[in-house]
């Protein structure tokens, strides 16, 4: 069988307890120390140790191993601040030639459900950090959340990707083969990838779920598992987080992934880079999802725009997008476009229990207060925009 | 004629408990004391507190032995009306608990115990003075103060809302002296029209034993004959003063108008109408931010409507804030807004009126009988409320008449002017 892999990279900024008596008065939003301690701790615990093993195991193969990397622009900005180690680290696996990197929304953003303009502009962004740091252009394109429509689809198209990524689950997949490559209606050129959801959570949900039938479960069985998928090729996806963070190296994290892909290997099984199997394979036919999904529980947007503040805080930080615009103004379009991660909305859902907030309400109110500063800064710019306008005018 | 000597009973008291009863008490008493002379006894007080022209008693700085010498044969008869005392009483919830431990006689006369060295150490602990068994620390109070009442030469008593009334009405049975009761805040206010219970059986029983109700403001006697069944000809309104406080303006770090609600967010506060009144005036201009400054049981609810409305970035919530953090507050802030519900006065006002704040308050609240230059409207009619905001945030000209008329009713609401009243209603009830 054909595989690919493909890991997310990712982490939040959070905000300080940003309250009303900061509006207008401090303009830096997030928690730079909790930021940098996070990522940190992150890194020692999984992306380095990771990096390492899937440098190993690509030169143990001598390059049979291969996968992909789907890396946001705003861990890879904490890191070049805080751990520019790990940047190096991620560097030297794509000198690997055996890495593809793969394109995101630069800021982990919502932005092809509310302002497709803003959308391709985040995706170009990311597009020139990953040429910067890694030397390649992205092909292939990972949505937030794999969020992924007919439309999102199309703009993949327009935007001239040669693949996108989407997350097989229920609602979208009605059966249909998740390992064979589609198309979204009237597209041909850009290639529809579909996760194998049900694999892809075995390894980042239930491997270490002592109540699930298969427990422990075995490296060799899961190759097996993948030996036995029927089609072009089977797409396994998942956080990065889940070696060494989720799941934590005392469970045999590293141990499993290392043996189960030695084991996929030697059961003849060949790894493709995602680009690399959008040019190999054709489309098998055409795949419509009118309606975004993602690959969260649901498959649906609930956990980010399900209850009123998440809908508010998301209207209202869109709204702002012609008069931060129009100020020319990097630093803030950067600010503003940072406030858009999908990370702010999810942590105002009331049963998101990882959260570095007090509550939902908090997560909420620290937001629309930083925003609230947001726009003031935008309209004093503007008035002074308007001001230098006039000068030159007389 | 000579100066009465009056024993006053309280329940919150600064420094130690600074809840908006306990800044009465102590504006009060520090105006009287000029004028009479005062012996205050409540149930906590700081052992090193010392106050100018009055002595303040705290029963958790008493020892049995000083009780045990005044307790002679006496039978406390108040407590033989109040069928049955719950316990774990929260004044500002309408849930009352289950029956405490008093037992009853065959003839069904209430039997109480002598005062306890366990009953004293209600009041000596850490705990708050509402938390834990609050009927029961009403009831102790009570006795202790009828003994302690021995101890004075007074001419009249004069018992703070609720939680003394009955220790008032046992001062009275016990000694003969009139019994003033001072109503700060009724049951009506807390919990609605029709809040029943212990806590309005004791507000009921103490107006009726008292030869004079004392309400904060023409409204809550209002509220005292009418739903109380008071006899309108002894209550005696006085309103609240406001102490000076240090007055500062800070300037904005924002270029919109900022509006203001202070308070606890429970429905006798009316924030839900704020919301509301909010979100019409930001329908007609964006130059406004709110605040919502406090907190309380409706904080979530709300926050969740504010999204609704959609004016989460127009409309902030602070929580909780301490004193200075409350001032700094009232030092940027442009217009003063208090839609309560019902508010026996609204101290809050008077204080937004010292920074020279302009007001726009309900007509439900005593201090609307203040502060005539205020503007007003029902609480429930948020549009008019909504337009007096954007009345005075876009008419410069009102806006300047609005904070010069409140500077002007300010003047007269101190506490000597309110002291002077109180005595006024001793003298009515001595019949000197």
């Amino acid at each position: 069988m054909n595989i690919t892999l493909t890991f997310h990279a990712h982490q939040p900024n959070r905000l300080i307890p940003y309250d009303f008596f900061k509006i207008g008065e401090h303009a830096f939003y997030e928690d730079d120390h909790m930021n940098g301690r996070v990522l940190s701790a992150v890194a020692e615990r999984c992306y380095l140790p990771a990096n390492r093993m899937m440098k190993q195991l690509i030169e143990l193969s001598d390059g049979k191993f291969k996968f992909a990397l789907a890396i946001s622009g705003v861990i890879l900005e904490q890191a070049r601040y805080h751990r520019p180690d790990l940047i190096t680290s991620f560097q030297e696996l794509a000198e690997t030639g055996c890495v593809e990197f793969l394109a995101m929304p630069y800021y982990a953003s919502l932005a092809s459900l509310y302002s497709t303009g803003e959308f391709a502009e985040q995706v170009e962004e990311h597009c020139d950090l990953i040429q910067e740091l890694f030397g390649q252009r992205p092909t292939v394109l990972w949505n937030t959340g794999m969020l992924y429509s007919n439309a999102i689809a199309a703009q993949a198209y327009d935007m001239g990707f040669e693949g996108i990524m989407a997350d097989g689950n229920g609602r979208m997949m009605s059966n249909r083969n998740t390992n064979d490559l589609q198309c979204a209606p009237l597209i041909d050129k850009t290639k529809t990838l579909i996760r194998h959801r049900h694999l892809s959570n075995d390894l980042a949900n239930r491997r270490t779920d002592p109540s699930w039938s298969h427990y422990p479960l075995s490296p060799y069985t899961f190759a097996d598992w993948l030996s036995a998928e029927q089609g072009q090729v089977v797409n396994i996806s998942m956080d990065y987080e889940t070696l060494g963070e989720r799941q934590a190296d005392s469970t045999g994290v590293f141990e499993f992934w290392r043996t189960m892909i030695t084991a996929a290997l030697s059961n003849g099984n060949e790894f493709y880079m995602p680009g690399e199997a959008v040019r190999v394979f054709p489309s098998t036919g055409t795949l419509n999802c009118p309606n975004p999904v993602s690959c969260s529980t649901y498959g649906t947007t609930t956990h980010w725009n399900g209850n009123v503040m998440q809908q508010e805080a998301i209207k209202k930080i869109y709204d702002l997008e012609r008069a931060v615009k129009a100020s020319e103004d990097r630093d803030m379009i950067h600010v503003w476009r940072k406030l858009q991660s999908a990370d702010h909305f999810h942590y105002m859902e009331k049963s998101n229990g990882f959260t570095p907030y007090p509550s939902p309400y908090d997560a909420y109110i620290y937001y629309m207060n930083a925003l609230a500063d947001l726009q003031v800064r935008v309209k004093q710019e503007a008035e002074l925009i308007h001001k230098a306008h006039r000068a030159t005018m007389v | 004629m000579r100066r009465i000597k009056v024993l006053k009973l309280g329940w919150e008291f600064p420094p130690l408990i600074n809840g908006g009863l306990g800044v009465a008490c102590m504006g009060i008493s520090r105006a009287l004391s000029q004028k009479v002379d005062l012996n205050v006894i409540v149930p906590k007080a700081s052992p090193d507190a010392r106050y100018d022209g009055f002595d303040l008693v705290g029963v958790n700085n008493l020892t049995h032995e000083q009780l045990v010498t005044q307790e002679e044969e006496y039978t406390y008869e108040s407590f033989t009306v109040v069928g049955k005392a719950p316990v774990n009483l929260d004044p500002y919830a309408c849930t009352e608990g289950t029956p405490g431990n008093i037992t009853f006689t065959k003839e069904g006369k209430l039997l109480f115990s002598r005062v306890h060295e366990a009953d004293l150490a209600l009041f000596s602990g850490k705990e708050d003075l509402y938390a834990g068994d609050l009927a029961r620390k009403v009831i102790e109070f009570s006795k202790i103060c009828a003994v302690m009442a021995r101890k004075y030469d007074f001419d009249v008593v004069h018992a703070h809302d609720w939680m003394t009334y009955l220790a008032g009405v046992e001062v009275k049975k016990a000694t003969g002296k009139p019994l003033v009761v001072h109503l700060h805040a009724s049951q009506f206010d807390r919990a609605g029209a029709d809040a029943r219970g212990w806590i309005f059986d004791i507000e009921k029983y103490g107006m009726e034993q008292a030869d004079a109700v004392i309400p904060v403001s023409k409204y809550t006697g209002t509220i005292a004959a009418g739903h109380y069944g008071i006899d309108p000809a002894k209550i005696f309104p006085v309103h609240n003063g406001a102490d000076p406080v240090h007055v500062f303006h800070s300037k904005k770090k924002f270029p919109e108008k900022l509006v203001l609600f202070l308070g606890r967010l429970t429905a006798q506060k009316g924030p839900e109408f704020f919301l509301q009144i909010a979100a019409k005036v930001l329908e007609q201009t964006d130059n406004v931010r709110f605040v919502m400054a406090g907190t309380g049981e409706k904080l979530r609810q709300l926050i969740e409507t504010g999204a609704f409305h959609g004016v989460g970035d127009k409309f902030h919530f602070t929580g909780f804030l301490n004193k200075q953090k409350v001032n700094e507050l009232l030092s940027m802030t442009d217009v003063y807004c208090m839609p309560s519900v019902s508010e026996p006065f609204g101290l809050s006002a008077l204080e937004a009126a010292q920074f020279n704040i302009p007001a726009v308050i309900s007509k439900q609240s005593g201090v609307a009988e203040v502060m005539k230059g205020a503007l007003k409207a029902d609480f429930w009619d948020v549009n008019m409320m909504a337009k007096h905001i954007v009345d005075l945030v876009t008419d410069e000209e009102l806006y300047k008449k609005v904070a010069e008329q409140s500077a002007q009713d300010i003047k007269n609401s101190n506490w000597e002017t309110a002291a002077d009243k109180m005595i006024k209603v001793y003298h009515h009830v001595l019949g000197w």
